[in-house]
């Protein structure tokens, strides 16, 4: 596994469940990826502004703004943003919504950490 | 050792015995990991437990630090994960031991204990024990680091893996538990249903009933919360308002045994008739009488025609004697029989009857009971 010899890499985390993206952020750092942490749509387009993460774990579910909105913001500022939504079950219309709206890849909750692991290491290969 | 008090196995033992009390799995795993944590003052630990809707093992419940901990039900393992392959295919395993040490691993070069260390890391994990019920694997927990760094000592690990067999049971248990409880839930309901069908016989021999038993045993839940509310319903009558369902639903089912001739009759019965008409409560409760769980319905059944001044039938049975059951259903039957219409008769207004209910206070009805009903009728309750 690429641990800890990863090229520096850039990733931020939203979700509103403070749990969710702590342990996020601990298991990519495991796997030598920076990450950073956001727990709202507001403060993640500051996060997104400020510090322009390539790839942003985005969860669909959040009080203030949905994740498929700060998509729509993101893309605004970066047509070429990377997001990998974060869904719960049965949540298919937001899925397709996300996709429209040119999200990448989606993880399903609950997640197998492993598949995980293996999308950021095929990431990582195809950056070269 | 000498670091490591034994207490943590009492510790961990009198755990191991309250598990088996505890119905709920998500209760149950807690508790077995916050004490695994503070036991072997661990940074972290993860039960991942099968889950049947998922097919996969979920992360049912973690303990530790924050980052570490898994939020519940954030994360899971598939089946074809290599470190699940290694515990349920028993030649992957080699070393016979009944758990996997991520020291025991790291140097190796088999492309399996490589696939293995990576699901270590993701886990950030230093061991793993499997709990197994007979050849199936029911979780995977993994243990992190000690927060002294020090590795894992074979007696500890040998115990978890007792604790490991214990937790198994006690899930296993709480599972069976669960299904038990749903399966009583769904015998309610098909009870339920029974007596509803049952009912329904009733009003297709006796049309005039129609809609009757089903009112009644809206009037009579009413009148029995009525009561409820202030105290009026003593503590050693039990699941009152569930027999009150059935026994109000069912307590005209005795009609089925009266012919269709006096039954469905055009006009006032004679004498003979009426005594034959008489029988219905004790033709009911006798059909119910093999069922063992319709004991307290029975009584509402067999008693609604009794009176609360002993004027009654099938016995003639006086004031407290009356099953409360029964003299609630005796009050809202009234009440509906005098505001139906029947082919011979119009029915009487709603305000007549309750007049007649509160003049029969003492005489027919229980006077606590009449009142209930007249409370409940004042506020509006008594909906047809």
């Amino acid at each position: 596994m690429a641990q800890k010899e990863v090229l520096a890499m850039k990733i931020l985390v939203v979700d509103d469940e403070v749990e969710v993206v702590n342990f996020l952020c601990v298991f990519l750092n495991r796997l030598g990826i920076s990450a950073e942490k956001a727990i709202c749509g507001k403060e993640a387009l500051e996060a997104f502004r400020n510090n322009r993460p390539e790839w942003v774990f985005l969860d669909i579910k959040m009080p203030d703004m949905d994740g498929l909105e700060v998509l729509k913001k993101m893309k605004e500022i970066d047509p070429n943003i990377k997001a990998m939504m974060i869904t719960g079950r049965n949540d298919e219309s937001a899925q397709n919504e996300a996709q429209a709206l040119g999200a990448s890849d989606y993880l399903m909750k609950p997640i197998d950490l492993d598949n995980l692991r293996k999308k950021i290491e095929q990431y990582i290969l195809t950056k070269g | 050792m000498e670091n490591m008090p034994t207490d943590y196995k009492k510790e961990l033992e009198k755990a191991a015995k309250q598990m088996i009390l505890i119905h709920r799995v998500d209760t149950l795993v807690k508790i077995i990991l916050r004490t695994i944590v503070r036991t072997l003052k661990l940074e972290h630990a993860s039960l991942i437990l099968y889950d049947e809707i998922q097919d996969a093992y979920v992360a049912n419940a973690s303990r530790g630090k924050p980052g570490l901990k898994i939020p519940k039900g954030f994360s899971k393992i598939s089946k074809d994960n290599p470190i699940i392959r290694y515990f349920t295919n028993r030649r992957l395993q080699t070393s016979g031991e009944d758990y996997l040490l991520f020291d025991q691993i790291e140097h190796s070069t088999d492309p399996l204990y490589e696939e293995i260390k990576n699901q270590f890391l993701l886990y950030n994990a230093k061991a793993c024990i499997p709990g197994f019920f007979r050849n199936k694997l029911i979780f995977a927990l993994f243990l992190g680091e000690k927060l002294n760094r020090e590795d894992f000592a074979s007696e500890e690990l040998g115990f978890m893996s007792v604790l490991s067999s214990d937790t198994v049971m006690a899930v296993q248990n709480a599972w069976l538990f669960q299904d038990l409880n749903e399966q009583l839930q769904k015998n309610t309901r098909l009870f339920l249903q029974t007596a509803l069908a049952l009912s329904s016989a009733i009003e297709a021999k006796d049309p005039y009933t129609q809609g009757h038993t089903e009112r009644v045993a809206n009037y009579s839940l009413v009148v029995a919360n009525e009561l409820k509310a202030i105290g009026g319903i003593p503590k050693n009558e039990k699941n009152l308002l569930e027999n009150l369902r059935i026994s109000s639903l069912l307590h005209d089912i005795g009609k089925i045994g009266i012919p269709e001739r006096i039954l469905n009759k055009n006009g006032l019965l004679n004498q003979e008739e009426l005594e034959e008409m008489k029988k219905h409560p004790l033709i009911g409760a006798n059909i119910l009488s093999m069922i063992d769980e319709f004991h307290a319905p029975i009584l509402g059944i067999k008693y609604h025609h009794e009176h609360h001044d002993g004027s009654g039938y099938p016995e003639g049975l006086k004031g407290e004697k009356i099953p409360l059951i029964a003299q609630i259903i005796a009050v809202a039957d009234t009440f509906d029989a005098m505001t139906t219409s029947r082919p011979y008769r119009h029915g009487l207004s709603k305000e007549e009857a309750a007049r007649l209910i509160e003049s029969e206070k003492n005489k027919q009805f229980n006077p606590i009971i009449a009142d209930a009903f007249l409370n409940a009728y004042k506020k509006g309750k008594i909906q047809g």
